[in-house]
């Protein structure tokens, strides 16, 4: 395997979105979703485009961008000054976009090889709600992401 | 006795591997093109991938006898998903000329017909029983392709090899049972009055399953994950249709079961299998007691040795990593085509994949591709055709209602129009992937999506001054976009691109 991309082991019981599920609840899990590449520079998310899904970082890393600057995101919350975010394994992006049926309000853009999952926004719902853990896992994510953004940092 | 075949061992500028209908697509574009190229296969003739597959003779792909529009125009690719696209009415050799109009699923016979019959009218030439054995790259960045026939240099390689490799996840016991390519070899006499456990829930397990209702006495589909059949997700890859009869004798208790299950282990026994496995939807442990078993698992593209050349791989090692343009991301120079070009999952607009695995997408990949290994390696110019300013908007609603390539290819491949002073230029079917991340001058690019009510609408994407804005267009009656609201928002939105273009239609 060529160096920088190597073949990944998707191991998602190590991830904190997955971390409570049983062994069969992450075999189920694992094809729910699609597994997606993406190369330095790429945009996975594109700010102001409509249809997007959500997205799981297995490997590599991404920026977290608004309007081209590297931006905390819950800094467009509760107004705190713009602080970098850079997205690695484990991270999770594009669910508020799906949620609420919007155009995205920022880029991500892949800083090195990712491998990533990803599933259509339009089934993330019903896959949630088949899912109540990750469900919780995402819920207290987001709200650590409010609380404590230097630690989600 | 002298080789007559075409394309001896020597020095090319390209070399494609594999005469299924992506490298025959492929070659064709290229000659149009007169890139100078050859063409090798192991097979003894076109499309030998449809001698074996399907397994039970018809594809699931449609090719319509009678459209709405005339046969062979460039919109009736809509219609039919199965026929190579030629630039010249002489050339073509659409599917429904060999069918014998009982089915518009042609069979493999029929698809097999129409694709030699492409490769003669279109003066495809392919090396035959040549089959690709090694690959190396030279210091100068240049390819030593080794075949069975000696060796091939070329500065630029592509696979076009399908995705027809079994694939099997690693569940203790799986390499046991046969595989679903290994069904197309055996045939299915073997099942008769026989339960069968199918291990997957796709097409070619549907397949299978459909194909067996009047032989086995029971059949088990399981996977752990629920069925979505293509009728309720949209997406061409989900089971299709015409093979979820299984799906409907399980739900009348017919003797066919739809299982959501992790399987755990395979054990052999003197009878038969017992399949071990976890229900992923709260009922529990369950060993099913069965005949024989069959692995549904999915398929991977053949790379031979390219892995040791740097060609990287996802999708659990099935699929190789691809630029826009199907080039892999970290060898360059080599390319793929055919169904390996999914491998390119395109913008994934409202979670929709790429029709990318199937021919009705991949063949205007290659015209695309054509055009792109020619500009990008060996300095051909791309002829941009002059539009009329003033004929833009109808133009593009045109294209966004009846375009073959956008159709085939949603959010994928669009129209795109570039505008300076000198007025509009068609650039030509786009990959949208690159058009939206690239710099450039104003343009637009029009594509169709679909949405998350599940209706077609046009988007466009439109650069200006260096910044892509998208701008949705909402459904319309009878998927017809040449609606007077469309004309005035389009026309709003060429406005003033490339400075004064006028913006009536």
């Amino acid at each position: 395997m060529a160096a920088g991309h190597p073949q990944v082991d998707l191991d998602l019981a190590t991830l904190p979105l997955f971390c409570e599920l049983t062994s069969t609840e992450l075999d189920a899990v694992t094809q729910e979703f699609e597994e997606a590449h993406a190369q330095p520079g790429e945009r996975l998310l594109r700010e102001g485009f409509v249809g997007t899904g959500f997205y799981v970082v297995v490997a590599g890393e991404a920026d977290w961008l608004i309007g081209g600057h590297q931006v905390d995101r819950t800094a467009t919350i509760i107004g705190t000054p713009p602080k970098p975010v850079t997205l690695r394994r484990g991270s999770w992006f594009g669910e508020l976009t799906v949620l609420f049926d919007e155009p995205s309000i920022s880029d991500v853009v892949a800083l090195t090889p990712m491998h990533l999952l990803v599933i259509a926004g339009h089934e993330l719902e019903g896959f949630l709600r088949r899912y109540p853990k990750v469900m919780f896992a995402l819920l207290k994510g987001n709200a650590r992401r409010l609380r404590d953004p230097e630690r989600w940092r | 006795m002298s080789d007559e075949r075409p394309c001896p061992p020597g020095e090319y500028p390209v070399v494609i591997v594999g005469s299924g209908p992506g490298g025959l697509q492929l070659s064709y574009d290229l000659r149009r093109l007169k890139i100078k190229h050859a063409l090798i296969s192991k097979d003894i003739g076109p499309a030998g991938m449809f001698r074996r597959f399907p397994m039970f003779g018809r594809l699931i792909t449609c090719s319509r006898p009678h459209a709405i529009v005339e046969c062979g125009c460039p919109a009736y690719f809509r219609y039919d998903w199965n026929s190579l696209v030629a630039n010249q009415t002489e050339h073509q050799a659409l599917v429904t000329e060999f069918m014998d109009g009982d089915n518009y699923f042609p069979s493999r016979a029929e698809m097999e017909a129409s694709i030699t019959a492409f490769a003669e009218r279109g003066g495809v030439e392919v090396r035959y029983e040549c089959e690709w054995t090694s690959t190396r790259r030279e210091d100068d960045g240049s390819f030593v392709l080794g075949t069975s026939d000696g060796e091939y240099r070329a500065k630029v390689l592509v696979f076009a090899v399908g995705m027809i490799e079994p694939w099997r996840p690693p569940t203790p016991g799986i390499e046991e049972v046969p595989h679903y390519v290994d069904i197309a070899a055996t045939g299915i006499d073997y099942l008769k009055g026989k339960k069968v456990f199918i291990i997957g829930k796709r097409n070619s397990a549907f397949e299978i399953a459909n194909g067996l209702l009047p032989h086995a006495c029971q059949l088990i589909l399981g996977s752990p994950h629920g069925v979505r059949p293509s009728i309720a997700t949209g997406f061409p890859t989900a089971p299709r249709a015409r093979y979820v009869q299984p799906l409907e004798d399980a739900r009348f208790g017919g003797g066919t079961f739809v299982v959501d299950v992790a399987l755990e282990r395979i054990e052999r026994t003197p009878d038969g299998y017992i399949v071990h496995a976890d229900g992923t939807t709260g009922l529990g442990k369950v060993a099913f007691e069965v005949d024989e078993v069959i692995a549904c698992t999915g398929f991977a593209t053949g790379l031979g040795d390219l892995r040791k050349l740097g060609v990287e791989t996802f999708y659990k090692d099935r699929l190789p990593t691809q630029t826009p343009y199907w080039e892999s991301t970290s060898a360059a120079g080599i390319y793929f085509a055919g169904a390996a070009t999914q491998g390119q999952a395109g913008m994934r607009k409202y979670g929709w994949p790429s029709h990318s695995a199937s021919v009705s997408g991949f063949r205007f990949n290659a015209k695309v591709q054509a055009i792109e290994i020619a500009r990008a390696h060996f300095g051909y110019e791309p002829p941009r055709r002059r539009i009329d300013p003033a004929k833009a908007v109808g133009y593009l609603l045109d294209q966004a209602t009846s375009e073959a390539a956008i159709w085939s290819q949603h959010s994928n491949l669009a129209r795109q129009l570039s505008f300076d002073e000198a007025g509009a230029h068609d650039e030509g079917i786009s990959v949208l992937l690159d058009f939206v991340d690239s710099s450039g001058p104003d343009a637009i690019a029009i594509t169709v999506e679909t949405n998350l009510s599940g209706d077609l609408q046009p988007c466009a994407y439109v650069r200006r001054d260096g910044n892509v804005r998208e701008q949705v267009f909402g459904p319309a009656w009878m998927n017809d976009f040449r609606t007077d609201e469309n004309r005035a928002r389009l026309a709003e939105l060429l406005r003033g691109l490339g400075q004064n273009v006028p913006a009536a239609s």
